[in-house]
């Protein structure tokens, strides 16, 4: 009788256990043959109804495989497109991305994200994206062939974001954290970018600047300098490749991610960036002395930073939208701003490690090491 | 069997072997007019010995009267034996001369005098063939008694090594020996032990399994709870920490007892190494006991049930090894299974090459064709080989075992019911595990019980500096 208690007892305690108690899925025990994995999952309203797309994969030697479905909610629309053809079966454990059009996002996407919140198969690190000129249906066929999926030139595009111009991929945990801190949150666009590959021209997703949410309806996009601003006041992995126009000449920076401190004294908000970079090249500047160049470099990056901070500062200010919690931050430290103008101040420590593609002039001393 | 007829007489004598055809009986006249009778077992006395040693002198003797003063002088002088002993009853004689004892039979009197002149014949002491020495003593147990228990003295040289003699089996009254250090071991170890091979009363072949679930507390688990060892190094080592000892005429193995979880995971290697190396060799074999006992398993539950504990890349390869294969991965996982198990056991049986050969082709060939011809998926394959290889580093045997029957419960409840019939399954190996104790020590100790603070000797190798005398286990018992 005791061996049958402590047996039921343990039972029971793994059943109450969180992650144990979904017992529906004790009877989902399913071949991997049978599945195929949802890489990448697309949403847009269309005539009222939510349409899903999916990029699915089935292991590495099938093509990648396309399917859409209709619902009245998300969670309908979801369930039509479980049931793949030759009996196999949608999971979507291993989503990576996921694309909203552009048109849902503007009515709102409380849905979608309440159903990945609650969902026991996806993860909320899947990156989130806002499709911009063109619905994710659209996007995902198009950009989809026999060697090449849109799964795959997203992940290239996030490991590539900085060089490819975009900003920074937020995840579903970052858009719903963003959302819950300062109750608005930006997300990365993406548009489709016609290349020509092999004589064709092909459609591929390109990174565009963020979208801004204010909930969870879309708000307006941010500019290319508001995004950057936006980069350093949220403190994101990004790194940039700044070209600097100097006495007729282009010299490139490659900036790394700005490091950022916050202060605050009196309400009043300082901030300081110091951001450090490589001279990627120099082209065309003939006439100026080393000592020179590297101050007008500096200059001019901290020209560059100042003016990102300051176009995403005026846009907090002008949407009332505190993207990057400022305010919030600024509690923290025990203060609380007034709305008086942040004071902002950047240095800039550019070093020179790469080569030079134009030798300096003789009378002044080569960057070459 | 013996009748109810003591004396000592040819007849009584003949009838208690049965007329059994190794009986020798020769008739001696001695000293003119004195008959006396010359009697052995012939194969257990060494004929030589007992030619020179004792009947060569016996011939000899000159100016007795009659039986009584050629029985004093007999068992004072004479005969060249190390050893002599008055039998009055005939049962004493027949044991005696089952021990390898020659007895010379005075009929008139109805006594005897047995003297030891044992055969010499006996497997020389050789390398151990089950238990690699790396670092070590060369030398392993043989089948009798007194060498094994030489071969212990020779490595405790202490007077306080007691070896207390015992007889198991109704018929076969074979020699056991308790072996402890007196004052050192705990005494109710040893009165235990005794207690339970004299309890032993139907088993009259005495096997290793006769001793080992005679003496276990729990002999219905798979779960070794006597610690078996042919080596004497090792044995003594056990003996030095507190242990009693056990050793079987007949029989070339030691064993140990109490013996607990920890204990069947350590060699005695990790003495003679760094022990920082034999740390890290010993949670490399907890380690590959997990993995041992719960690979298959946890495979099975991941890829039927929890896909999405799989990487998309690893996926998608076990999604492609999978599209071509027949089978369920259930019945995969079960069919490569057993198929390595018969591969183990077919060794095993063949001799040495031959066992070699075919592990080798079983695994190369068999497990390669298994593959090309789409029976079963690479990683099953690959997986059920990670379980076996590391299932090879535990050293105890029985353990190892234990482990391989547990490991087919847990793909059992695996497919039953995933992740979760794995957790289950495992919390019932461990909640048994926890619940068995050997000779009253907990068999979990030192992770079970009150003695937390002696878990990192069970997984680290203390410096031989710090090291006590005793096992703290073995010290505090009952304490659980």
């Amino acid at each position: 009788m005791k061996k049958l208690y402590l047996i039921l007892s343990l039972v029971l305690v793994l059943l109450l256990l969180s992650g144990c108690n979904n017992l529906g899925a004790l009877s989902l025990a399913i071949e991997p043959d049978e599945i195929s994995l949802v890489r990448t999952l697309g949403v847009e309203k269309s005539g009222g109804e939510y349409l899903v797309t999916v990029c699915t994969a089935s292991g590495q030697t099938r093509n990648p495989e396309i399917y859409s479905a209709k619902g009245e909610t998300f969670s309908l629309a979801v369930n039509n497109i479980m049931n793949l053809p030759q009996g196999r079966e949608a999971r979507f454990s291993h989503t990576e991305q996921v694309i909203i059009g552009e048109k849902l996002a503007q009515s709102g996407i409380d849905e979608v994200l309440d159903y990945i919140e609650r969902s026991d198969s996806m993860r909320l690190d899947t990156d989130f994206y806002i499709c911009r000129g063109i619905t994710p249906e659209e996007l995902i066929k198009a950009s989809t062939g026999e060697n090449i999926s849109i799964s795959d030139s997203l992940s290239y595009l996030r490991e590539n974001i900085g060089s490819l111009g975009g900003g920074y991929i937020f995840t579903c945990l970052d858009f719903a954290s963003g959302l819950g801190q300062n109750g608005c949150a930006l997300v990365q666009t993406i548009y489709g970018k016609e290349l020509l590959t092999e004589g064709e021209t092909e459609l591929f997703p390109a990174p565009g600047t963020f979208a801004l949410f204010n909930g969870t309806r879309l708000e307006g996009y941010l500019t290319e300098n508001e995004m950057r601003g936006a980069i350093i006041l949220l403190e994101k992995e990004n790194t940039q490749e700044l070209p600097l126009g100097i006495a007729e000449g282009v010299v490139t920076v490659k900036l790394q991610s700005p490091e950022l401190k916050l202060s605050a004294e009196k309400g009043r908000l300082i901030i300081t960036v110091k951001v450090k970079g490589d001279i990627a090249s120099v082209s065309g500047v003939n006439s100026v002395r080393e000592d020179e160049l590297r101050e007008r470099i500096d200059r001019e990056v901290c020209s560059e930073m100042y003016g990102y901070v300051k176009a995403a500062l005026d846009r907090i200010g002008s949407s009332k939208l505190d993207f990057a919690g400022l305010e919030h931050r600024a509690e923290i430290m025990g203060q609380r701003l007034n709305g008086t103008e942040p004071e902002i101040y950047v240095e800039a420590v550019i070093e020179r490690t790469y080569d030079i593609i134009d030798p300096l002039p003789e009378n002044g001393r080569s960057l070459r090491p | 069997m013996l009748k109810k007829v003591h004396e000592i007489r040819e007849e009584s004598l003949t009838e208690a072997f049965n007329a059994s055809a190794d009986l020798e009986i020769r008739h001696i006249r001695v000293c003119g007019s004195i008959e006396l009778l010359l009697t052995y077992i012939d194969g257990l006395c060494s004929s030589v010995t007992a030619a020179e040693d004792v009947i060569r002198p016996l011939m000899s003797l000159e100016d007795c009267i009659d039986e009584g003063s050629a029985m004093e002088r007999l068992e004072k002088s004479v005969v060249y034996a190390p050893s002599v002993k008055s039998c009055e009853k005939l049962s004493e004689l027949v044991g005696d001369m089952l021990n390898g004892r020659i007895a010379i039979i005075f009929p008139k009197l109805g006594k005897a005098l047995t003297f030891e002149v044992k055969s010499t014949e006996k497997r020389a002491v050789s390398e151990p063939k089950e238990e690699k020495v790396m670092k070590g003593g060369r030398d392993a147990f043989v089948e009798t008694l007194r060498t094994n228990t030489a071969l212990v003295r020779k490595r405790i040289k202490s007077e306080k090594l007691t070896v207390r003699p015992l007889k198991v089996g109704k018929q076969t009254n074979t020699d056991v020996a308790v072996i402890y250090i007196d004052g050192f071991t705990d005494i109710n170890f040893v009165k235990e032990a005794e207690k339970r091979i004299g309890s032993i009363k139907n088993s009259d072949l005495i096997s290793s399994a006769t001793i080992v679930e005679n003496i276990s507390d729990h002999p219905n688990s798979p779960f070794p709870q006597v610690i078996t060892t042919e080596r004497p190094d090792k044995f003594a080592l056990n003996l030095v920490e507190g242990r009693v000892g056990i050793l079987v005429d007949g029989l070339p193995l030691g064993y140990l007892v109490p013996g607990t979880f920890t204990q069947f995971l350590k060699v005695p290697e990790d003495q003679a190494s760094h022990y920082a190396i034999a740390s890290i060799l010993t949670a490399l074999r907890y380690f590959c006991l997990a993995l041992s006992l719960l690979t298959p398993a946890f495979y099975v539950a991941i890829v039927m049930y929890h896909q999405e504990m799989i990487p998309i890349r690893l996926m998608s390869s076990i999604i492609d090894a999978k599209i071509s294969v027949p089978f369920p991965t259930a019945v995969e996982v079960l069919t490569m299974l057993i198929s390595f198990e018969l591969l183990q056991e077919a060794g095993l049986r063949l001799a040495a090459p031959v066992g070699q050969t075919v592990s080798i082709i079983g695994a190369l060939i068999v497990g390669q064709s298994a593959v090309e011809a789409k029976v079963v998926s690479p990683v099953v394959v690959v997986a059920i080989a990670l379980a076996g290889i590391a299932g090879y580093t535990i050293p105890d045997q029985d353990m190892a075992s234990a482990v391989r029957i547990f490991r087919f419960v847990l793909v059992l409840m695996s497919i039953t019911l995933g992740m979760f019939g794995l957790a289950i399954g495992v919390a019932l190996i461990i909640w048994g595990l926890a619940s068995m104790d050997s000779f009253g020590v907990a068999y979990l100790t030192p992770f079970a019980g009150s003695r937390g603070r002696y878990i990192k000797r069970a997984i680290f190798r203390i410096s031989m500096r710090k090291k006590r005398d005793r096992e703290p286990e073995l010290t505090e018992r009952r304490e659980r």
